[in-house]
């Protein structure tokens, strides 16, 4: 998020790149494991329009620190060093813009292989670079994405060329969607004052839990037992916690309060954003019990509206 | 007898699918429960598959089993999970994304 405020992404929907991509990257990213789905649907084996005969017309490369099971649904595979994707990709522009560094190895790389890969990206009809989270959790983390950004407008020079985020979580980006269209901001955003205010590593969650900060914590569809480090997460053990789940999970092991929610996209309807910006209609196909998130959510709030009106009245006005 | 490397936390196939079994189930546990190291980095320490060591990182301590996977030497692997984000830093180095990927991590024979 951070990354496209300050690189710009030159984006499309997955079904242009199913239909026109013949190049296709996957950096720091194990679609094998992470997003079983999206070589058969959008990027590997899916035929399309410029596509008729599905993976043969596709090159299909993997760019990682380990072989993952991804590897073998690849054309070609190549080994980076942990934490150098921030060099690479430097050098990569460098190339792009016809400045060859004088060295051999860049990020435990062959430079040869990197010139032969911005030569493929250049010549291709519609390059498309998938990035995971290989990219963003590790050294230099939203720079490189950043870094990847600017690499994808250096090739729309010379072809079509799209950087893409292989976002993970069922409607991870429908959250930043409507946070952004709520508040200006996709994450970290803090209602504090009264109005909405960003600033990641100050207002994210794991910050706020390293530091100890919250004195509650309302908890709607996440995990963070699971999910966090544990010297943030430990802090959730010490504090009420109001749980939001349909399921039993680590976070409802903790929780002071638990309340039993429909699953969303399950037994109640809405709209999912996919990775690609999408509103995805989803309807209810189980029955379910139990309420939808917003009417709890909402008795909360204006439970809490009534007391704060009721502490006004008692004291004059006195009370913020 | 250790060595040191940096451990890579990430989604697996079975680490997601077992999850929605139950994070209690052992099919959870099987799927999540265990450090993969090279064979380089397993000779180093003499050490064979499901042998268990010791990991340590500056934010905690673990006792895993080992697996023989294909990976880099001094680069470490472990399915994403409440167990491996006991190694896992919550610096955020004002990102607000933690280092998953990242963790100076120590290894030595039990």
């Amino acid at each position: 998020m951070v990354a496209l405020q300050l690189g710009g992404a030159p984006a499309a929907t997955l079904g242009e790149v199913k239909n026109r991509a013949d190049l296709i990257i996957f950096w720091g990213s194990n679609p094998a494991e992470s997003h079983p789905r999206h070589f058969t649907r959008y990027s590997g084996t899916a035929k399309g329009r410029m596509n008729p005969n599905g993976r043969k017309d596709r090159h299909v490369v993997v760019v990682d620190i380990r072989k993952t099971p991804s590897v073998k649904y690849s054309d070609e595979f190549i080994q980076i060093k942990p934490g150098n994707d921030y060099e690479v990709f430097t050098v990569m522009r460098m190339i792009a813009n016809g400045h060859i560094p004088d060295t051999d190895m860049v990020g435990g790389i062959p430079l040869q292989t990197l010139i032969d890969l911005v030569e493929r990206c250049k010549k291709a009809r519609m390059g498309v670079l998938f990035f995971g989270q290989g990219i963003t959790e590790t050294k230099g983390k939203h720079q490189n994405s950043t870094a990847i950004y600017q690499f994808g407008k250096d090739m729309t020079k010379h072809s079509k060329f799209l950087t893409l985020p292989m976002r993970g979580h069922y409607n991870v980006v429908g959250s930043g969607n409507v946070m952004c269209w709520q508040t200006g901001y996709p994450f970290a955003v803090n209602f504090g004052k009264g109005y909405p205010r960003f600033n990641p590593g100050e207002f994210s969650v794991v910050d706020l839990l390293l530091r100890r900060e919250p004195d509650v914590a309302v908890i709607v569809a996440a995990e963070p037992i699971d999910h966090l480090p544990y010297a943030a997460a430990k802090h959730l053990e010490n504090i009420p916690t109001i749980v939001l789940d349909p399921r039993k999970t680590l976070t409802t092991k903790i929780a002071k309060v638990i309340i039993p929610v429909k699953h969303a996209g399950v037994s109640v309807e809405g709209t999912a954003y996919r990775m690609d910006h999408i509103p995805i209609k989803m309807q209810a196909v189980l029955e379910s019990p139990w309420p939808k998130d917003d009417i709890p959510l909402s008795t909360i709030i204006n439970r809490i509206k009534k007391i704060r009106s009721e502490e006004k009245k008692t004291d004059g006005g006195k009370a913020a | 007898m250790e060595i040191k490397g940096i451990l890579n936390t990430a989604r697996t196939l079975k680490q997601g699918s077992t999850m929605h079994i139950s994070k209690d189930s052992p099919e959870y546990m099987k799927a999540i429960g265990y450090i993969g190291l090279c064979e380089q980095d397993m000779m180093s320490i003499e050490v064979s598959e499901n042998d268990e060591v010791k990991l340590a990182s500056e934010t905690g301590e673990l006792v895993m089993k080992v697996k023989k996977m294909e990976l880099q030497e001094g680069s470490f692997f472990m399915p994403l999970s409440y167990l491996a984000n006991r190694l896992v830093s919550a610096e955020t180095h004002g990102t607000g994304v933690p280092s998953f990927k990242d963790t100076k991590v120590i290894i030595s024979k039990l």
